[in-house]
C-alpha cells in the first residue's frame, strides 16, 4: 500500500535553510515520529509531505506515487495527496457543526448522501463523538475538539495521516489518554502514520520509529527503546533526557566493553553500551540521574566488583524530588544528578557540603558521540541517516 | 428601627456580585451629553413626523396628516424602491468587488497587488461629492473626457453617466474601497489552517474557498454589506448629481426637496420620509442579528507568516486587469478630469489651459471664507468627536456603574440615521431649543452637527484600542505611587494618545469632506467648502468648481503626506528609543485581532 519516502529534501525560507537533505522512509502501516526542538524541520517536513509546502530540491513518494519532485516538474497539489492531517491548533472549521465538518472529506470525494452519512457516524462513534454530531465545533472543549479533528483526518481512510503536533493543546492528563486513542486510531486505520512532536515522551509512548532532527538533519532514527537507551549523540542523549552528559577521553577497549577517563582527570569509568572508539577518542559518557548510585565516602557499596569505579566528590544540593532524593554532586570536577530512592542505595539522606561517591554502573552510562554542539554547531555534523548506531548493538 | 436594619446593612456587600458604584457627576453629565447630542436628534425626527410646523416656525400642533399623506404618496414609495434599488445593487456589485480584491491581495501573487490598499485609502480619503461631481463632468455631454474618447470611438455616445447606471456605477467605486478597507482585517485574521485543513481533506483550492473561507468570514461579509447598504440608503450626493437631472428619486433627495422646496418647510413629511429610512436600518440590523445570532467565528491565526501566496498562473493578470480598471475608473480618470477642468477657461473647452480659475477662486472673498470654516470644523469638529469617543470607551471599560454601558448605546442609535436623516434630525433638535435656535445658520451649528455626525466613527476608531490598554498598567502606576489622576493622565491618556490622534485624523477628513449636514445647516455666508463646489457646479461654473476642489483635494492629499512623514520621523524616533511603545501591548491583546476562538 502507501510507505512515504522522501529523498535529498531540500526546503529554505529567504537565506535560512530550514531542511537539508533530508531522506527519510516510512513503512506500510508504521508510526513514525519526527521529534526535535522548535525550528528545526519538523514541521516544515511533515507540511511538504502534505503538499502545503514546496522543497526545493528532493522527491517525496507516497506509495508508488511520485508526488513532489521540483527537477522533474512534479508536484501534485494537497487535495489530490490522499492523506488526513490533524493540525495543532485543530483547524476544525466554526461556520459548521461536528457531523458537517467530519463529513467535509467524503462530500468533496462526492460520496453518496447514505454512505457518507454512515461513515462520518462510524467513525464518530469510534472516538466518542457521536452524540455531539449536531454541535457547532465552537462549543466543544479541547480534547473533544480534538477528537473532532482526528475524526475528520480518518473519515476518508486515507493512505497515510499526518499529525502536527497535536497534543501541544492540550493539559497533561488528557495528553496522556489522547496519546492512546490516536495509537489505536492508528492501528484501526492500517495505514501510515506521521506524527511531528517536540515531546520526547510522547514520541517514546507512541511511535514505531523515531527519528530526532535538528537544524533541518536528521541525529538518529530507531526504535523509541534504542533511541530512548542508546542515543548516538550528545544532543540526542540531552534531548531525550539524559541528565548527565560528561566529557572524556577513550581509555582501553576490550570485549566489547570501553573504559573511559573523565575530562577532570576522574575515573576509569567502565560501559559496555554505546559507541566503541578506539582509545584516545574524545567522547561523551552519557548517564540518566536515576541510575546512577550514591554513598557516603570512606564505605565503597561492594568493593570486589571488576570494573568497580567509584568517583568521589562533595555533595552540593539535595532536593526532595516526590518519593526521590536529586543530590547535585560535584564528582571529578564536574556536577553529577543523582536521583535515588528516599531509603536507597545511600541507606539514609546525605548532608550537603559531605563527601560522597558516585558510581556509573556498567548498564547505566551509554558513550555517545560528541557532536561538538558547542564548539562548530552545523557544519560540521555528518547527515546521518537510517542507521545511526553503530557498534554495541 | 427601619433606619437601623438599613444602617446594619448597607456596608455588607453581596458576594460574588461586583460592586457596583453610584454614577460619578462626570457620568451623569456624559449620559445627559450623549442623550442630548445623539438621541435627542433621531426622538425629534419621530416626533416631528406628526407635527404640523417645525419648532420655530408659529404654530404647531398634533395630527398623523403628514404622515399619511406622506405615506400614501405614490411618488414617495416610489422613491423608496429606487434607494433599495440603488443601495441593493451597489452593495452587491461593489462587496463582491472588494471581496474579490480582498482576497487578491492577502492570498495571491497577483502583481500589483501592494497598490491597492494605498489606493483605496486616498479614494475613502476623498469626499464622495469629489466622484459625483468629476462623473458628472466626465460623461458631460459632449466635452466630458470619457465621453469625448467613447465618442471617438464608437461615433456615437453609449454611455450617459445621468442615469441609473452612472448612479451605480460611480456609488460602487466609492464604496468598493470602503468595504475592502473594512475586509482586509478579517481576511488576514482568518486562520490559514482553515483552508489547508480543507486541501488535505481533498478540496481543491477554489472549492475551500468558497466552501471554508468564504462561509468562515460570511459574519464579516455580512456586516460589511449591511453597513455598506445603510450608507448607501442615506447616500445624497451621488443620486443627487447624477440622478435627480435624469428624474430619478431615492428618499435622500426625496427628504433634500420636501425641505428645500417649500417654506416652511415640509416638516412632517420629511421627517416621515427619513423614518422611512430609520424603519429599513432596523429591519436590516434585525436580520443580522437573527442570521447570525450567537455563531460569532471570530478567528485568531496562529502562524499567519506561513501562508503561501497562492499562484493562480495566468488568471493573475485578471487580477491586474480589474485592479488597473478600478485604478483608472476610480481615481486617474476622476483626478484627471478634476485638474484638466480646473485649468479651462470654460468647462469643455480644451484650448487655452490656464490658472485663471485659481486665482478667480483665490480672489473671491467666499471662497476663503469656506477655506478657513472647512478648516475649523474639520480640526474642531475632528477634535471634539474624538474626545467624546475617547470619553465614552472609557466610560464604557472602566466605570462600574450600570449608567457606563449607555453612551455607548446611544452612539449606536446615530447608525440608524444615514447621512441627510441625521441633518434633518439634528435641525428638528436645535430648533427646539431656544437657545440653540440663534446659532442656526452660523459656522457653530454646523461644527456641533459634524461633532455629533462623526462621533460614530470615532468612537469605532477608539474604542478597540483603549480595550486592549490592560488595568494592569494603571495599577502598576498606582502601586508605584502615582496619584490616580497621574496615573490617569500619564499613563492611560498616554497610551490612547496615538489612537486618538488616528480618530482625529479621520474624523477631520470625513468632516472636511462631508456635504450632508452644510447642504442643510449652513448658509450661504458660512458654507464649507464643499459646499461651495456643489453651488458652484449648480450653477454651471463647472470649471470653478473644479478648481475649489482641486485646492480641497491638494489640501488633503499635503495633510496625508504631512502625516505619513509624521508617522516614519515618530518611528524612527521610537526605535532609537526602548522600550517602544508597542512593547507595553500584553501578549493575546494583539491588534487588530478579535477574541480567540475557544
Amino acid at each position: 500500500m502507501s510507505a512515504v519516502e522522501l529523498v535529498g529534501l531540500r526546503k529554505s525560507y529567504a537565506d535560512v535553510t530550514v531542511l537539508d537533505d533530508f531522506s527519510l522512509r516510512a513503512n506500510q502501516g508504521e508510526l513514525v515520529t519526527l521529534l526535535g526542538p522548535s525550528g528545526c524541520g519538523k514541521t516544515t517536513t511533515l507540511r511538504c509531505i502534505a503538499g502545503l509546502e514546496r522543497a526545493e530540491r528532493g522527491e517525496i513518494r507516497i506509495g508508488e506515487r511520485l508526488v513532489a519532485c521540483p527537477e522533474r516538474r512534479v508536484f501534485l497539489p494537497p487535495n489530490r495527496r490522499d492523506i488526513g492531517m490533524v493540525f495543532q491548533s485543530y483547524a476544525l472549521w466554526p461556520h459548521m457543526t461536528v457531523f458537517s465538518n467530519v463529513a467535509y472529506p467524503l462530500r468533496v470525494r462526492r460520496r453518496d448522501r447514505q454512505q457518507r452519512h454512515r461513515q462520518v457516524m462510524e467513525i464518530l462513534a469510534m472516538v466518542g463523538m457521536d452524540r455531539y454530531a449536531r454541535r457547532p465545533v465552537t462549543e466543544l472543549s479541547g480534547g473533544q475538539q480534538q477528537r473532532v479533528a482526528l475524526a475528520r483526518a480518518m473519515v476518508a481512510r486515507p493512505a497515510v495521516l499526518l499529525f502536527d503536533e497535536p497534543l501541544s493543546n492540550l493539559d497533561a492528563k488528557l495528553r496522556r489518554s489522547m496519546r492512546r486513542e490516536i495509537r489505536d486510531a492508528h492501528d484501526r486505520s492500517g495505514g501510515t502514520s506521521i506524527y511531528v512532536t517536540h515531546d520526547q515522551e510522547e514520541a517514546i509512548t507512541l511511535s514505531d520509529r523515531v527519528v530526532v532532527i535538528r537544524g533541518g538533519r536528521i541525529q538518529q532514527v530507531g526504535t523509541p527503546k534504542e533511541i530512548y537507551t542508546k542515543p548516538a549523540t550528545r544532543f540526542v542523549a540531552d534531548f531525550i533526557g539524559f541528565e548527565n552528559l560528561l566529557t572524556a577521553t577513550v581509555s582501553e577497549a576490550r570485549d566489547g566493553s570501553t573504559a573511559v577517563q573523565l575530562k577532570s582527570g576522574a575515573g576509569p569509568v567502565w560501559t559496555s553500551k554505546g559507541v566503541t572508539r578506539a582509545p584516545g577518542t574524545e567522547v561523551v559518557l552519557a548517564a540518566r540521574a536515576d541510575e546512577l548510585e550514591i554513598g557516603p565516602l570512606g564505605s565503597p557499596g561492594s568493593p570486589g566488583e571488576v570494573p568497580a569505579a567509584a568517583i568521589p566528590g562533595v555533595i552540593r544540593s539535595r532536593t526532595y524530588a516526590g518519593g526521590r532524593v536529586e543530590y547535585l554532586v560535584q564528582a571529578g570536577g564536574a556536577p553529577v544528578v543523582v536521583r535515588v530512592p528516599e531509603a536507597g542505595s545511600a541507606g539514609s539522606l546525605l548532608d550537603v557540603g559531605g563527601d560522597a561517591w558516585v558510581r556509573f554502573p556498567a548498564d547505566a552510562a551509554v558513550l555517545v558521540d560528541d557532536d561538538n554542539v558547542e564548539r562548530a554547531p552545523q557544519a560540521a555534523e555528518p547527515a546521518v541517516e537510517s542507521v545511526p548506531v553503530q557498534g554495541a548493538t | 428601627m427601619s433606619t437601623a436594619t438599613t444602617h446594619f446593612r448597607a456596608p455588607v456587600g453581596r458576594p460574588g456580585v461586583a460592586r457596583r458604584r453610584r454614577p460619578s457627576p462626570g457620568l451623569i453629565l456624559l449620559c445627559l451629553l450623549s442623550l442630548g447630542l445623539f438621541v435627542w436628534p433621531v426622538a425629534m425626527l419621530a416626533y416631528g413626523a406628526f407635527r404640523t410646523a417645525p419648532p420655530g416656525f408659529g404654530q404647531a400642533h398634533w395630527s398623523a396628516s403628514g404622515f399619511t399623506a406622506t405615506l400614501s404618496s405614490g411618488a414617495v414609495w416610489h422613491a423608496f424602491a429606487n434607494s433599495l434599488i440603488l443601495s441593493g445593487s451597489t452593495v452587491l456589485i461593489s462587496t463582491a468587488l472588494a471581496v474579490y480584491l480582498a482576497w487578491t491581495v492577502t492570498r495571491t501573487a497577483t502583481p500589483l497587488r501592494q497598490i491597492v490598499t494605498p489606493m483605496a485609502v486616498l479614494i475613502f480619503a476623498i469626499p464622495p461629492l469629489f466622484f459625483a461631481l468629476s462623473w458628472a463632468m466626465l460623461g458631460e455631454q459632449p466635452v466630458g473626457l470619457v465621453d469625448k474618447a467613447l465618442h471617438a470611438m464608437f461615433g456615437v455616445t453609449p454611455l450617459n453617466i445621468q442615469s441609473w447606471f452612472g448612479m451605480i456605477g460611480v456609488s460602487v467605486l466609492g464604496a468598493t474601497a470602503a468595504e475592502y478597507l473594512l475586509l482586509l482585517g478579517p481576511f488576514l485574521a482568518l486562520d490559514p489552517s482553515f483552508e489547508e485543513a480543507s486541501l488535505v481533506c481533498g478540496a481543491s483550492r477554489l472549492r475551500s474557498f468558497f466552501l471554508i473561507e468564504l462561509p468562515a468570514l460570511a459574519p464579516s461579509v455580512l456586516g460589511v454589506m449591511i453597513l455598506g447598504f445603510v450608507l448607501g440608503m442615506g447616500l445624497l450626493t451621488v443620486p443627487l448629481l447624477l440622478g435627480e437631472p435624469a428624474g430619478i428619486y431615492v428618499l435622500p433627495t426625496a427628504i433634500y426637496r420636501d425641505y428645500q422646496a417649500v417654506t416652511p418647510p415640509d416638516y412632517a413629511g420629511a421627517s416621515t420620509l427619513a423614518l422611512l429610512l430609520v424603519a429599513m436600518v432596523l429591519i436590516l440590523v434585525a436580520f443580522q442579528t437573527r442570521l447570525l445570532g450567537r455563531r460569532s467565528f471570530t478567528t485568531v491565526t496562529g502562524k499567519s507568516s506561513r501562508r503561501e501566496r497562492l499562484d493562480i498562473g495566468r488568471w493573475k493578470w485578471l487580477g491586474t486587469a480589474v485592479i488597473v480598471i478600478y485604478g483608472l475608473l476610480a481615481l486617474v480618470l476622476p483626478l484627471g478630469q478634476f485638474v484638466l477642468g480646473s485649468l479651462e477657461s470654460y468647462f469643455g473647452v480644451y484650448s487655452h489651459l490656464s490658472l485663471n480659475n485659481y486665482s478667480t477662486v483665490l480672489h473671491s472673498p467666499g471662497t476663503s471664507s469656506a477655506f478657513e470654516t472647512t478648516l475649523l470644523v474639520a480640526v474642531v469638529a475632528g477634535f471634539g468627536a474624538s474626545a467624546l469617543g475617547v470619553w465614552v470607551a472609557l466610560t464604557a471599560q472602566r466605570s462600574t456603574s450600570r449608567l457606563r454601558r449607555l453612551p455607548d448605546l446611544s452612539i449606536w442609535v446615530l447608525w440608524a440615521v444615514p447621512g441627510i436623516t441625521l441633518s434633518l434630525g439634528l435641525i428638528w433638535a436645535y430648533l427646539s431649543v431656544p437657545g440653540l435656535r440663534s446659532l442656526y445658520a452660523t459656522q457653530w451649528i454646523v461644527l456641533l452637527a459634524l461633532i455629533v455626525g462623526t462621533t460614530p466613527i470615532a468612537s469605532r476608531a477608539v474604542t478597540g484600542p483603549i480595550g486592549q490598554i490592560s488595568r494592569d498598567l494603571e495599577e502598576a502606576a498606582r502601586t508605584a505611587g502615582a496619584s490616580g489622576f497621574r496615573a490617569t493622565t500619564g499613563i492611560l491618556l498616554r497610551l490612547i494618545l496615538p489612537s486618538f490622534v488616528v480618530a482625529w485624523f479621520i474624523t477631520g477628513i470625513v468632516s472636511s469632506g462631508n456635504l450632508d449636514i452644510p447642504i442643510l445647516l449652513a448658509s450661504p455666508n458660512n458654507q464649507t467648502v464643499p459646499l461651495l463646489a456643489y453651488n458652484q457646479f449648480n450653477d454651471g461654473s463647472l470649471a470653478q468648481a473644479a478648481a475649489t476642489f482641486c485646492l480641497l483635494i491638494g489640501i488633503v492629499a499635503a495633510v496625508l503626506v504631512l502625516a505619513a512623514a509624521m508617522r516614519f520621523v515618530l518611528r524612527l524616533r521610537a526605535a532609537g528609543r526602548s522600550p517602544a511603545l508597542g512593547a507595553l501591548r500584553l501578549p493575546g491583546h494583539r491588534p487588530g485581532l478579535p477574541g480567540r476562538r475557544r
